[in-house]
């Protein structure tokens, strides 16, 4: 059966649902749209959508990607027909068969606070040492993760990261800022996070 | 700064911001400024809540029909979010242009439990708007509200500028148009009301004296000004088959509590069990075509991309041939991957067979209300359904290799006895032997769920006391040491100190709004979820407002006391229930209106199964 890789962006509109909610929305649109999909066996049939990289809660997307598997052909031309029926903020930008696989190397990502400017030498002392954040039970150092990290006074303070994806595995940007803001006792929230870009790989 | 932009600001920080974002599938887009009438549909609890609202989406997609009316949702955000909004000075908001309260010219609440009711000052009170409707003049919004708590309205009457009564399909629009007038003349807004009053199934609170006796009863309720309707009769909708229904349904993105497109399949039920209130406000019964019903069926899940289908009405199996619209709606569906869903749905052997074929896959769990443990109490409340047929539907889903079973009760019904109780227990203890005997190639899961019984405005039992706290309990825990014995039996009951709320404030009267403004004040909301309901804060609500709760929930009212919600006519006789009543102290049973007709009153809306019988 056909697997199509879409390329879509997520507004900070829209990005305040989870990564469950998006499959939903997806297996939506699509029945709306008419296309037929590929549903797996067995119990509970559900549709077999696959991020490359998970969605979480509060996360806006310059170009995020899924595939999917399908029941039927497709063309780029029916990303109009999906993109009308998408609720405002997510949008379809390329549809492309996916005859490769794709892996994910990393990526780049913004964490905007409200937090006042702060002597960017804190944030450069925090990079220097051990970053510890419990993952699912188990402590991990979030230094192996960063590539490179900075932090830009703006009208907003903007954390940016490189992040490193190692084995499907990786650190969100979002927690290591609150770590920071944690350790330093610094009054700020976050306000937003956007995956400005991933870097992937084709395989062969 | 805008509202919608400090909303976005906070919601990293909150529990389930989706609650917070509309933009759902189909929202309703339109430009604010270029409407006549901007309506607010407040439902008075969570987005998941309110989203799994059928009433809700039929009355919001008919509004915004209209091109001169803006129909916006309003729910009552979680308490994470209100400490936020409190902080950031942030009033509650509408999910389509994220507008205040105050920016509308309607806010309408639906009241479908009571325990709702402090939600709904809360949205009043986060919306920076007057809770009393004697301080709202013509510059602020007409706050009205419908739903079945409106068949007793009077809790509220002090908050509630108006009320609908009934299905507010047509009599909504026809007040718009009254109000478009209002806006245009610029009357006063007594004015409007007055002209409100006049329009049949609105209820104009502020337009009536209430005097009370010595004893504390109502001694008369009388209208402030001739030619103001000395009793109010509900609205119906005569010949569903014109009735509006959306072809294209709000579908949200987040999961809610029921994610799935609805279809209304009757309305009303002919059974009249006595103590249910659905039972009688919604009468007569009347059926929707099936034709009809198959082709929204395909069109909403061609528009909303659901992967359910529920067909609901009070007692499913009540529907002409529901197997055959089933069978011809999944026909339709399947090949889609969307399921179908029946609730309500009496069980036999028929509709074990269709249970089985509508969810292959999911082993759904068998739900039989008795309501009562023995045949005489089952004839005291008119519910009419044997141990026989119980113990033989389940015969027969034991061996289909269904498992899941699920009973419930009602504990404190009049003239319940000890015995009665026992009579579950018995009921319990035989369901167990039928699967001791049955091969067993499944664990057997039984539960029972109780609630303790609430005497409803409207109904047979209106007259009748609730038991005490105390009684409750003890009632409870005899049943649940008996249920010990069996092994397996997982026993649920209600809490006890939410039923006594709410049998005060079905039955309550105009003086409850200073109890329910200083349970505001001491910070009750979200009191159904029972988490977050705390009774010590309700007792010191009643307490500073000098209010002996017993008075409306415990005490036995004659028959010719006059009620707080007698000024309200559901279209069933007074007289009628009366003798229901009576007959219900016998024991004696009257048959659902498919049998025979009992001449319950509801004739004179002459339309639905009384007339043409199908
Ligand atoms: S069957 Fe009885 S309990 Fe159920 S809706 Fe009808 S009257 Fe009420």
């Amino acid at each position: 059966m056909p697997r199509y890789r879409f390329y879509f962006t997520r507004e900070r509109e829209q990005s305040f649902i989870s990564h469950l909610d998006m499959m939903r929305l997806m297996e939506r649109t699509f029945r709306i749209a008419d296309i037929k999909l590929k549903f797996s066996e067995g119990f509970n049939p559900h549709p077999k959508i696959t991020f490359i990289l998970p969605m979480s809660v509060g996360l806006s997307t310059k170009g995020d990607i899924f595939e999917i598997e399908l029941d039927q052909e497709i063309t780029d031309e029916k990303i109009d027909t999906i993109n009308n029926i998408l609720p405002k903020g997510i949008r379809i930008l390329k549809i492309e068969n996916a005859i490769n696989k794709i892996e994910v190397n990393g990526f780049i990502s913004r964490v905007v606070t409200n937090s006042e400017p702060f002597n960017k030498n804190l944030f450069l002392k925090f990079l220097e040492g051990d970053i510890i954040i419990i993952k699912k039970d188990k402590p991990k150092n979030a230094k192996e993760f960063i590539n490179t990290a900075d932090v830009i006074f703006d009208k907003y303070t903007e954390f940016l990261f490189d992040i490193r994806v190692i084995k499907q595995s990786f650190i969100k940007p979002e927690e290591i800022v609150k770590k920071f803001i944690e350790d330093f006792n610094i009054n700020s929230s976050i306000l937003y996070v956007i995956r400005e870009k991933i870097n992937f790989q084709r395989g062969i | 700064m805008i509202v919608k932009d400090k909303v976005f600001d906070v919601l990293f920080n909150v529990e389930r911001p989706g609650r917070y974002t509309g933009n759902e599938i189909n929202m309703v887009v339109k430009d604010k400024d270029k409407v006549d009438v901007r309506f607010a549909f407040c439902f008075p609890d969570l987005y998941e809540i309110g989203m799994s609202h059928l009433g809700l989406k039929i009355l919001y997609h008919m509004l915004n029909e209209r091109e001169d009316i803006y129909c916006e949702r309003v729910f009552l955000p979680w308490f994470d979010m209100q400490e936020i909004m409190k902080k950031n000075q942030i009033p509650i908001f509408s999910l389509e242009t994220y507008s205040t309260i105050d920016e509308f010219d309607i806010i309408g609440f639906t009241l479908q439990y009571e325990m709702s009711y402090t939600n709904l000052l809360k949205v009043l009170e986060l919306g920076n708007i007057p809770l009393r409707s004697s301080q709202r003049d013509e510059n602020y919004p007409i706050v009205i509200a419908g739903g079945p708590c409106s068949f007793n309205p009077e809790p509220l009457s002090s908050f509630i500028d108006l009320f609908v009564l009934g299905e507010g399909e047509e009599v909504t629009l026809e007040l718009i148009d009254l109000y478009k007038d209002y806006k245009q003349k610029k009357y006063k807004k007594e004015e409007f009301l007055i002209k409100a009053s006049q329009i049949e199934g609105i209820y104009v609170p502020s337009l009536y004296d209430v005097l009370y006796t010595k004893e504390g009863t109502i001694k008369s309720i009388t209208p402030k000004y001739s030619g103001i309707p000395k009793i109010v009769k509900k609205r119906i909708i005569k010949n569903l088959e014109n009735v509006y229904f959306p072809q294209k349904m709000i579908t949200p993105i987040i999961e809610v509590v029921h994610d799935r497109v609805t279809l209304e399949i009757f309305r009303g039920c002919a059974r009249g069990c006595r103590f249910c209130q659905a039972g009688y406000i919604y009468r007569p019964v009347r059926f929707k075509n099936k034709e009809s019903l198959k082709a929204t069926t395909i069109n909403l899940i061609k528009t909303s991309g659901s992967n359910e289908v529920s067909l609901s009405s009070l007692s499913t199996s009540d529907y002409p041939d529901v197997e055959l619209l089933a069978r011809d709606i999944l026909r339709e569906i399947e090949h889609k991957k969307v399921n179908l869903s029946l609730p309500s749905l009496r069980l036999d052997s028929t509709t074990l067979e269709l249970l089985r074929e509508i969810d292959k896959v999911r082993k759904p769990t068998l739900t039989f209300a008795p309501e009562a443990g023995t045949q005489r109490l089952r004839d005291v409340i008119n519910k009419n359904i044997t141990e026989d047929n119980i113990f033989s539907t389940i015969q027969t889903a034991f061996e289909m290799g269904f498992g899941n079973v699920k009973l419930y009760f009602m504990l404190g019904l009049p003239t319940e006895t000890d015995d009665d109780i026992l009579g579950i227990y018995d009921i319990a203890k035989r369901i167990k032997d039928i699967y001791t005997k049955t091969a067993k190639r499944f664990r057997l899961s039984l539960g029972i769920s109780t609630s303790f019984f609430v005497p409803k405005a409207h109904t047979p039992f209106q007259w009748e006391g609730q038991i005490t706290i105390e009684e409750m309990q003890r009632k409870a825990r005899f049943l649940k040491e008996k249920l010990k014995k069996i092994k397996g039996v997982d026993y649920s009951y209600h809490d006890y100190y939410l039923s006594k709320m709410e049998a005060v404030f079905s039955r309550g009267d105009r003086r409850l709004d200073v109890v329910l403004e200083n349970a505001l004040k001491l910070g009750c909301q979200f009191d159904n979820w029972s988490d977050y309901f705390d009774f010590s804060k309700w007792e010191e609500a009643f307490k500073n407002a000098g209010v002996d709760y017993s008075f409306y929930s415990d005490r036995i009212r004659d028959h010719d006391e006059i009620l707080p919600w007698d000024i309200i006519d559901s279209g069933v006789d007074k007289e009628f229930l009366i003798k229901e009543h009576k007959k219900s102290k016998e024991a004696k049973t009257t048959p659902s209106c498919f049998d025979k007709c009992s001449l319950c009153g509801a004739t004179t809306f002459k339309g639905g199964i009384c007339f043409a019988k199908v």
